[in-house]
């Protein structure tokens, strides 16, 4: 099946920042994969650096001066990461393109949505005439489900809601039919019942154009109602890897157990009390040195705080890095269907 | 219910707030954005009442109209039997004391110059409670603890708190007071998940040792069932539909109520819902739709629905909802 093919490959990933302060380590050593029609969610609160992975992906840090990338970002048999700024720009946008949490700071406000999306077009196709970038950009905002787009063309930003702009950043996005989409907090912004939009436009494009998708988000909602795949971060690593229904059935970390309970939902008993993780994320450089979740951990153990944990695995790849998952809840809801 | 022991602590009726836009060479103002039209609700004592609805929609200044940090444009406002709204400034002041309020962001809503134990200290400072600095302080440490705040961070400044913290902070500014009323806006909109659950329980647990009745502004459906009594749902400066927790989430009647419901997200992949998509957008406050203010984005919107303004009418016991078809549909 094409479904399992795989797109992109992140190996031991590392991003260092410098800064005046020194190196932070953002992202720590992150691997995941995404397969061609697959949605991958990376969920984490702020601070965990899953926005970071995916600016990574596309190398969008001054290199220069800013930062150094260590590991792997195989795409299509290439590592990314050895490419040239020259051969990197001909990925960005034609290959894999991104959209942002905040639309209307990501477009240009004294250019109208047709110019900028003709312009994102013009960039990749060197031959094609501005006229014809145009009606490829009308093409594209009917797409993208934005009513009259024969004039919406020639409207600016500003005249425009958070949805509408939303979508025109997608129709950008898919100017040059990316095998790949990174959306970053798309729906962040947005009130309910335009993320419901967005996010349904988002899974209707993947479906019809077959391109892989990362979401980035914090919304556990969102993720578990979209996703196929997910990938939970704390501090800059992966804690956990699995598919949606097992990481939100049988969450094998306590971090993830932790999040998934704090959550009310409309089945939430009221006036309950709700699950907390204790304390706050801490600092990356104050964090235990073993597992960095140690200091908030509910079933933390004495050798956690001082060596990083192990990989155990479940079934279906489902993975996480913990000295004590919780391995119970998998048993009991075998055993309970085998029932 | 405790029946007659809830007697309403706060009415507000037909509150209606327009900011007008001055536009023309003499800044005649000839157009009004209409941020509140008609609101009535009540609290009653002890009770949570929750304000939901998406950006836009009124919530938060029919919130700041109550403490009139917004002067209403008509209508009243009844603060335990008496008439607060054309209070003069001064009294209005020391009502202050009775009825706080906590803001969304805490990273502006603290000074940053201002060290956090001084901060908490000064709203008492303001109504001259003690006689010595050092009541000043015990009563501000005492605070700082209550909420989860360790004394001895009484130097730090906001800029040293995550956000949770700071949120904390601001409640602790609040409740040195002892407040009888809190209006909440969108207290934990701003903060992560893990610190979410931790403000909630926080909130919830002051409720219920100090009494407070709280107004919850949020945009997030779980979240307002999850702390509210009774729940009013807003759109576009009018309010929609009005009912006790339970029932408003059992028994939903307005269309748009039903669609806000769909659209949140169930954090179970299992259940897929069915979600009603609206379609277009949320329309500008200035010229809001004639007749029912939701009629072009209602599926279920009549030729009728277009210029019949539909009468908050109650359906049942409690549960009001402003919709010509509710019941039939």
């Amino acid at each position: 099946m094409t479904q399992k093919e795989k797109l992109l490959e992140v190996k031991d990933l590392k991003t260092v920042f410098h800064t005046i302060r020194g190196r932070i380590t953002a992202v720590d050593g992150v691997s995941f994969e995404v397969g061609g029609g697959e949605i991958l969610g990376i969920v984490g609160e702020s601070g965990c650096g899953k926005s970071v992975t995916s600016q990574s992906i596309l190398r969008l840090y001054d290199e220069k001066k800013q930062v150094t990338y260590t590991g792997q970002i195989n795409f299509k048999n290439t590592n990314l990461l050895e490419l040239s700024e020259r051969d990197m720009q001909s990925i960005r946008g034609n290959e894999i393109a991104m959209i942002f949490q905040d639309a209307l700071s990501s477009l240009n406000p004294v250019f109208t949505i047709g110019e900028q999306i003709a312009e994102a077009i013009r960039v990749h196709n060197k031959g094609i005439k501005k006229k014809q970038a145009m009606e490829r950009a009308v093409q594209l905002l009917e797409l993208t489900g934005i009513p009259a787009p024969e004039e919406r063309v020639h409207a600016y930003p500003h005249e425009m809601s958070g949805g509408m702009r939303q979508r025109a950043m997608i129709a950008m996005a898919l100017a040059c039919e990316p095998k790949l989409l990174i959306a970053d907090e798309p729906t962040t912004a947005l009130d309910v019942t335009i993320q419901a939009q967005i996010m349904e436009l988002i899974c209707e494009l993947h479906d019809r154009l077959g391109m892989g998708v990362i979401l980035i988000t914090h919304d556990l909602g969102v993720v578990s109602q979209v996703c196929t795949r997910v990938v939970v971060m704390y501090l800059g690593q992966i804690i956990e890897n699995g598919p949606v229904q097992d990481i939100f059935q049988r969450p094998l970390h306590p971090y993830t157990a932790g999040l998934i309970a704090s959550i009310p939902t409309l089945e939430t008993e009221k006036r309950k009390k709700l699950y907390m993780i204790k304390g706050s994320v801490p600092a990356m450089d104050k964090a235990a040195k073993g597992c960095r979740f140690y200091d908030r951990c509910e079933r933390a153990m004495d050798r956690c705080q001082e060596c990083p944990p192990p990989l155990v695995e479940s079934e279906n790849g489902h993975c996480a890095y913990c000295w004590n998952p919780n391995l119970e809840g998998a048993t009991s809801l075998r055993e309970r269907r085998a029932l | 219910m405790m029946g007659g022991e809830n007697r309403a602590m706060l009415r507000v009726t037909n509150l209606t707030k327009e900011f007008p836009i001055n536009q023309g060479v003499f800044k005649k103002s000839k157009v009004a954005v209409h941020a509140v039209t008609d609101v009535s609700f009540e609290v009653r004592e002890g009770e949570t009442m929750g304000l939901v609805g998406e950006s836009g929609c009124g919530k938060s200044t029919a919130g700041r109209s109550v403490l009139r940090l917004i002067e209403p444009t008509s209508g009243t406002i009844e603060y335990k039997g008496r008439d607060i709204t054309n209070l003069p400034s001064g009294e209005m002041r020391m009502l202050r004391r009775e009825l706080q309020m906590i803001f969304q962001d805490p990273y502006t809503s603290l000074n940053p110059r201002i060290q956090i134990g001084k901060i908490v200290e000064e709203p008492m400072r303001i109504f001259k409670m003690y006689d010595s600095n050092k009541e000043y302080r015990d009563r501000a440490m005492e605070m700082l603890s209550k909420v989860g705040i360790r004394p001895d961070q009484y130097t730090r400044y906001p800029h040293e708190f995550s956000g949770g913290q700071r949120q904390r902070i601001g409640l602790a500014r609040t409740l040195v007071l002892n407040p009888k009323m809190i209006i909440c806006d969108e207290p934990v909109s701003a903060l992560d998940v893990s610190t979410q659950s931790q403000v909630l329980n926080l909130l919830a647990e002051i409720k219920e040792k100090m009494g407070i009745t709280y107004i919850f502004i949020s945009h997030n459906m779980s979240v307002v069932k999850y702390v509210s009594d009774h729940i009013g749902v807003m759109y576009l400066g009018h309010m929609v539909e009005q009912a006790p927790s339970e029932e408003m989430f059992a028994n939903p009647l307005h269309p748009y109520t039903r669609a806000l419901l769909s659209a949140v997200p169930e954090v179970n992949p299992e259940v897929k819902k069915e979600r009603i998509v609206l379609p277009g957008d949320i329309p500008s406050p200035i010229n809001s739709p004639s007749g029912c203010v939701f009629h072009n984005r209602c599926p279920y919107a009549t030729e009728e629905c277009t210029y019949v303004v539909p009468a908050f009418r109650e359906v049942a016991q409690g549960h009001k909802v402003a919709c010509a078809k509710a019941g039939q549909i």
